[in-house]
């Protein structure tokens, strides 16, 4: 049984080389070259453009919500058997613990207040890099004329139409595209990092927190180093600038940069070869989500930290 | 192809990234070299260690992103 499921297996494979041989570069000798474009491709819905990054959110979105809700789904009725967590419940709990007890680690026993925010952009970021890797992804859309650069010729098969890679005036808008290679995603996120990281601030030190980036104590006490204090405060003001723009560009410049590698491998060797940058953008996505959630800890400990407690 | 503001300009984006990487990319493999020694000799801090190793990734990678911000700026902007 296993040995005629294994022999399926890899007919299955070879017919599907066999179909995209023909079907895929349209028996041409050259792939098409992929159209790279930083800013989100938009479709007219009405009198509204819709992103198409939009569309790759409201899915993860949509996935995330859907596994938690039917995850806890149990608990959420108080049925007696959420006790004993089974099945999809087991999972969703082993998640959440495994990330809690990590982030518990880091900033003690201020964890709890910042957990939902801090596995919210884990679970988020992760799901949203992750969806990106679904067949569909950047590949399937529709084909419309280019208004600037360069374009490809169309030819249809049946009821489809693909592009080949002579020149001509068309060129692919693909329904689906990863949330984080839109820069307007990841600057948001960063955005609510920082602001929640000066929130956490003040709800534990006061308002004596914004000292740390204006110290008129400082200054007032007078002294060379009262003045050294000072500065120091307005770097740590334009460190909290910077550092929207390094989550931001962090998260987008990994994420856009591995669309674009897995674009351009699949259209050099469009067999076997990309298997291996898919699973390398496994892991960046997954590290991308857990250094975007981890610095915002690290960060929060930081600010909630008072000027005594330094360790 | 004649030198054209286009050329000079692509030039300058790949030349941007391509020498600013080169600091964060030795900066990232110190880090990584420490925080493997540091796990070697004493493994049963490694949570701690991973925490401070990607915070100091993080520092020394933000220089990199701060050249591929100069490049796309290049790019799409200038």
């Amino acid at each position: 049984m296993k040995r005629v499921a294994k022999v399926l297996a890899v007919l299955v494979l070879i017919g599907l080389c066999a179909f995209s041989c023909v079907i895929g570069p349209l028996g041409q000798k050259q792939v098409v070259q992929p159209h790279i474009q930083m800013a989100a491709e938009t479709f007219q819905v009405g009198p509204i453009k819709v992103p198409n990054t939009l569309m790759g959110l409201l899915l993860a979105d949509l996935v995330l919500i859907g596994l938690f809700l039917a995850g806890t789904r149990h608990i959420r009725a108080g049925r007696p058997e959420a006790m004993v967590p089974r099945g999809l419940q087991n999972l969703v709990e082993a998640i959440y613990e495994f990330l809690a007890n990590f982030l518990r680690g880091i900033l003690g026993e201020r964890a709890e207040k910042m957990l939902p925010l801090l596995i919210t952009f884990f679970l988020f970021i992760l799901v949203a890099n992750w969806i990106e890797l679904f067949p569909g992804f950047d590949t399937v859309g529709l084909i419309e004329q280019v208004h600037e650069g360069e374009g490809h010729a169309v030819r249809a098969v049946g009821p489809l139409i693909f592009l080949t890679h002579e020149e001509g005036e068309y060129t692919l808008v693909p329904f689906l595209r990863a949330a984080n290679t839109d820069l307007n995603v990841p600057l948001a996120l960063a955005l609510i990092s920082v602001f929640m990281t000066q929130v956490y601030g003040v709800q534990a030190l006061g308002w004596g927190y914004f000292s740390r980036f204006i110290n008129i104590k400082a200054l007032t006490s007078g002294g060379f180093m009262g003045l050294m204090n000072f500065l120091v405060g307005l770097l740590e003001t334009l460190s909290e600038f910077t550092k929207i723009i390094s989550f931001g560009f962090r998260l987008f410049g990994n994420i856009f940069a591995g669309m674009v590698l897995l674009l351009v491998i699949s259209s050099l060797v469009p067999f076997v070869a990309p298997v291996v940058f898919y699973i390398l953008e496994l892991f960046v996505g997954a590290v991308q989500a857990l250094v975007f959630m981890m610095l915002t800890a690290a960060f929060t400990a930081v600010a909630t930290a008072g000027h005594g407690e330094h360790h | 192809m004649e030198i054209s503001k286009e050329v000079m300009k692509l030039l300058a984006a790949g030349l941007a990234i391509g020498l600013g990487a080169i600091g964060p990319g030795i900066g990232i493999g110190l880090v990584g070299l420490g925080g493997a020694q540091a796990t070697g000799r004493n493994p049963e801090a490694s949570g701690t260690i991973l925490t401070n190793m990607i915070l100091a990734i993080a520092f020394a990678e933000a220089v990199a992103i701060y050249a591929l911000v100069v490049a796309l700026i290049l790019i799409f902007v200038a």
